[in-house]
């Protein structure tokens, strides 16, 4: 390989690298498997209408201890995924409850299950 | 008598010299949508809080490295030249500074990182780091000039929206290169 052969292979090696690394870019704030673990349980529990505690929402996952559970919860808040609501008669009970962005994130995945499903 | 080799080297320089012709070009070009899009946020004639062509100084020592440097000295030496009143040397010196703070900022990163020069590992992470850097480099560099010269006023002062600046700028030039790459690359159905 002559010298200006190897310096266009560098130049498009790192052009390569580089645009993989533009394109990894987060967009949104990403979850990693216990948070999405803990966010589906939660997804199914409001959908069938239940209030979820934190003190619930921590020993949801049997597998998993309620202070990584607890520490889920506050990474997924964070993240904007969820929020906590204090009780209006109890001030020591808080709900977990779905952000805008959850719902958004649900209507999307609904709209994204039934295209598949017209095909 | 002209030598059998003569030809791929003639190649290789005058592509480098399209690369750096083409940084110097794009950093005119973004200079100009900076001023159209985000005029209203200039601090003062130089200093703005969004300062998109900064995402550019990144990439070009990224892909040339020195070449790049190059480049957009080219680049900063026209558009100082078509819009600021300055003198030759002060003109010279910040457009130096300008061009070599992310060349810096690159060598630190890569140094600190042990990236390789063909940057394979590069991750989305490296780049907002690299977006830091070059920030802060850029606003240490400028800010010290300054203030060698005597010009430390107000200008220390520029240095916060001049680092912002370059940062908020490189963020939305990635991202909306992000979003584009991800759309071209999405499959055809």
């Amino acid at each position: 390989m002559t010298r200006a052969q190897a310096k266009h292979s560098l130049i498009y090696l790192k052009f390569l690298n580089l645009v993989q690394a533009i394109r990894e870019m987060p967009v949104f704030p990403q979850m990693d498997p216990v948070e999405e673990r803990l966010f589906n349980t939660f997804a199914t529990a409001w959908h069938d209408g239940r209030q979820i505690t934190v003190l619930e929402a921590m020993g949801m996952l049997p597998d998993i201890s309620s202070t990584t559970a607890h520490r889920r919860l506050k990474t997924l808040r964070s993240k904007g995924w969820i929020t906590f609501l204090t009780d209006e008669t109890d001030g020591r009970v808080k709900y977990v409850t779905a952000t805008d962005q959850a719902n958004r994130y649900f209507s999307q995945l609904g709209e994204a299950l039934e295209k598949a499903r017209a095909k | 008598m002209r030598h059998p080799s003569d030809a791929p080297r003639r190649t290789a320089s005058s592509d480098l010299a399209i690369g750096v012709l083409g940084i110097a070009a794009a950093w005119m070009l973004l200079y100009e949508l900076n001023r159209w899009l985000f005029g209203s946020t200039a601090v003062t004639s130089n200093v703005s809080w969004v300062f998109l062509p900064a995402a550019l100084r990144m990439l070009a020592v990224l892909l040339l490295e020195w070449a790049g440097v190059f480049g957009l000295l080219l680049g900063n030496l026209a558009v100082t030249w078509m819009y600021f009143d300055q003198g030759k040397g002060d003109m010279l010196i910040q457009s130096t500074l300008s061009s070599i703070a992310p060349m810096l900022a690159y060598l630190a990163v890569r140094r600190w990182y042990n990236l390789p020069r063909e940057l394979s590992g590069l991750t989305y992470r490296h780049l907002l780091v690299l977006s830091i850097a070059g920030g802060i480099s850029s606003s240490i560099l400028h800010q010290g000039y300054f203030h060698l010269s005597g010009r430390c006023g107000t200008q220390l002062v520029d240095a916060i929206p001049m680092f912002a600046g370059d940062v908020a700028g490189t963020l939305i030039v990635l991202y909306t290169a992000s979003l584009v790459i991800r759309a071209l690359a999405r499959p055809v159905r």
